[in-house]
């Protein structure tokens, strides 16, 4: 999982990540890292700063499909949910994530 | 019969037993048989007390109670009780009203008849009553046996339906052999058993001639490169090589790799491997085997063209079994030494026979969750979660209200995949960010509106850390410290630092976080509650959800109800100023207690279980249990 390290993780954290996590949430971080780059870079850009807790702290939010994620993003109708996600990550639920 | 069958058949049965001991821990006959035998014994002692109270009782209902309990009263219902509704009419005149009369030498005779019957009845009733207890606590006793029987059998029954070319140990046999020890079998039921398993070991050493042995990673680098694979996937096999080459076997890789070729060929070439993640393929090579792949393709082709989500998931193509058990066993994750284990791990996570029951159950429960649209829908983790965990996770949000009063715009369904969810909630109670404690901070609902905060990591740096701060600030600036101040429309949010910088303690490090958790708390074992360690076990493995509403009439618990809960709040019980779940403490006590029968240590467990606890905490805790604490102890690093 050096990948992570980009996403300004350090070898801690991923230590972390691979031994509290639910091997079911991290199986698509080990086996399919081209995906979770991909979802990544998409909350990148749409304005999400905190990856680093979205990472470690919401992982099952990666188990989802960019495609999913994006008509999630997409479609919301709150004005300010990504400052909201910013604030508190428990604020993806604004988007049903 | 086939071993399999034989294995799927006696775990069926396991399954079903496993249901029912559930079910009758948790019906209401056991709390309908004590408000009947309660009410019966009251009405008899206020009636032995003063003849004259009868007035007060609710006569039909002990009328009614009488007749399903006696047969030989003779008189129809109806009769009997127009009798005893005359003489109480007769003893209000009496008494209300002074007439100067008697009851008639009948009615005399009548009603002390009444009373004796009565008596009668409350015997009957305190009988079944001990019977009904017996029944559950026998229950709960086989449950563990059950619950091991489960985890062996569907282990063993993974082995046959995945990989059809492992054959059965030593240790295999053994947990058959513990099977057919059953006294209930017939011998010729046993020699079948016996005969079944060493036919399916003979075909799997016949089929293939020699027993699976170590791989030479070259050898599949070199296949891979025959089927046009490039260097990304030979560094992929690389990172693999020790588990690819205890566990794959040639025959399977090529078996496999060909299927998907020949699919192509059929099929207009649509290049499936190209379809799979690297590292997923080489899960499925390693881990499951022609003949399953080509039966899960074929199953999951049925409505047209398989997911995206199926390719990238090395379960779905390497596990056929189902896992209804390991009810609230410690969680087998990933642990140090387990690195190696990734492609395993990812191979046997819930299968596509699961994920269609998780669908069911959730369709069942209204909610429109479909595998065909997961990939749009967000719900791959929800449909991923093992059965059991998904049906446990529905019955706690219900059991504390929190699927009906979640007022969020969408309802977080990935938060049934929590795991050790029960645990979390209680937590969440404590740290007074559930439960309302108080209602003047809007964080004192915080989990109501962020329900996915059950289903982040389990951050117990950050828990600990909100134990001591809560314990140590005042209520406001608690609060205060912890919010960030801003709401959204349907909530107060949490501060950012406790996810990033715990305010400035440094406890990632897990050096630093163990000394914080010897500077700041204590071990409950073995200086303080020495059986605590066991009766964890026992609360993890058995993961009681509620409790009987009998344990409120124990003493010390009608004790903690009058003391300690708070006014129409079913949550919390406040003791000296420490948030202890009401439902905690209620369950882990009913739990022990029916287990280990009543300990003096049983009741601060219940209390102190789960925390984060320092001795002064516990010696509040210990207090209100009557249990006397030994003396603090330095903590270990400082001796």
């Amino acid at each position: 999982m050096e990948y992570l390290k980009y996403y300004n993780l350090t070898d801690q954290d991923i230590n972390l990540i691979a031994t509290n996590l639910d091997s079911c949430y991290v199986n698509d971080f080990y086996l399919n890292p081209e995906k979770i780059k991909n979802i990544i870079d998409y909350l990148v850009q749409k304005g999400i700063r905190n990856i680093k807790q979205v990472i470690m702290f919401r992982p099952q939010l990666f188990q989802n499909d960019l495609e999913g994620i994006k008509k999630s993003f997409e479609t919301s109708d709150l004005p300010n949910f990504i400052e909201q996600i910013n604030e508190d990550i428990v604020n993806f639920e604004l988007i049903g994530l | 019969m086939e071993l399999i069958e034989i294995i799927k058949k006696r775990l069926e049965w396991l399954y079903e037993e496993l249901d029912k001991s559930f079910e009758v821990e948790n019906q209401q006959e056991s709390s309908k048989l004590v408000a009947n035998q309660e009410l019966i014994e009251n009405s008899i002692a206020k009636i032995k007390a003063d003849p004259d109270n009868i007035i007060q009782v609710p006569i039909s209902e002990i009328v009614d109670l009488l007749f399903a309990y006696r047969t030989d009263l003779g008189f129809t219902k109806e009769e009997y009780l127009r009798q005893i509704k005359a003489i109480i009419t007769l003893l209000k005149g009496i008494n209300e009203r002074g007439f100067d009369f008697e009851l008639t030498a009948n009615q005399n005779q009548f009603f002390n008849n009444f009373i004796y019957q009565l008596s009668g009845v409350n015997q009957a009733l305190i009988e079944e009553k001990n019977q009904f207890n017996q029944k559950v606590t026998t229950i709960i006793n086989k449950r563990d046996s059950i619950i091991a029987e489960i985890e062996s059998l569907e282990e063993i029954q993974a082995k046959i339906i995945n990989k059809s070319n492992k054959i059965l140990n030593e240790a295999d046999f053994q947990i058959i052999f513990d099977y057919i020890s059953n006294p209930e079998l017939t011998n010729q039921e046993r020699m079948d058993i016996l005969i079944a398993f060493r036919n399916y070991n003979d075909q799997i050493v016949s089929a293939k001639g020699r027993i699976t042995t170590q791989i030479d990673i070259d050898t599949v680098k070199h296949i891979f490169r025959d089927y046009g694979f490039g260097e990304d996937m030979m560094r992929v096999i690389s990172k693999y090589e020790d588990e690819i080459t205890h566990n794959a076997d040639i025959v399977n890789i090529k078996g496999i790799l060909d299927y998907f070729i020949l699919e192509d060929e059929a099929n207009n070439k649509q290049n499936i491997l190209a379809k799979f993640p690297l590292g997923v393929l080489i899960a499925i090579v390693t881990y499951s085997n022609p003949r399953l792949v080509e039966k899960i393709y074929n199953k999951i082709t049925l409505d047209g063209n398989p997911l995206r989500a199926f390719y990238e998931d090395a379960a779905v193509w390497s596990n056929e079994g189902k896992r209804q058990a390991r009810v609230g066993l410690p969680h087998r994750g990933r642990g140090t030494d387990s690195k190696k284990a990734t492609l395993y791990a990812a191979a046997h996570e819930t299968s596509y026979e699961e994920m269609c029951d998780n669908e069911r159950f959730l369709q069942e429960k209204g909610y429109p969750v479909q595998i065909k649209t997961m990939n749009q829908e967000n719900t791959r983790s929800v449909l991923k979660t093992p059965y059991y965990n998904l049906k446990n996770n529905y019955r706690i949000l219900d059991h504390y209200h929190l699927i009906s009063n979640n007022n969020r715009k969408k309802f977080p369904l990935s938060v049934f995949a929590c795991s050790k969810m029960i645990d979390s909630i209680d937590r969440f109670i404590e740290l007074g960010l559930f439960g309302n404690i108080y209602p003047d901070h809007p964080c004192s609902n915080y989990l109501t509106n962020g329900l996915s905060a059950l289903n982040s990591r389990k951050e117990e740096e950050m828990m600990a850390l909100l134990y001591k701060l809560k314990r140590e600030l005042p209520v406001a600036e608690y609060y205060t410290k912890i919010s960030s101040g801003k709401e959204n429309h349907s909530g107060p949010n949490l501060a950012n630092y406790l996810t990033m910088e715990l305010l400035g303690y440094d406890l990632r490090n897990p050096d630093k976080f163990e000394r914080f958790k010897a500077d700041n708390f204590i071990e409950l074992a073995p200086n303080y509650i020495p059986n605590a360690e066991l009766y964890t076990d026992y609360i993890l493995r058995n993961e009681p959800l509620s409790f009987d509403s009998e344990i409120l009439n124990d003493p010390l618990i009608k004790n903690w109800e009058e003391q300690y809960r708070l006014p129409n709040n079913d949550y919390v019980y406040l003791i000296e100023g420490e948030i202890v779940s009401r439902n905690k403490a209620l369950r882990v006590y009913c739990a022990l207690k029916k287990k280990f029968g009543l300990q003096n240590d049983i009741a601060v467990f219940a209390l102190a279980y789960n925390m984060y606890i320092d001795y002064a905490t516990l010696n509040k805790l210990a207090a209100a249990a009557s249990y006397q604490l030994g003396p603090i102890k330095e903590p270990k690093w400082n001796t």
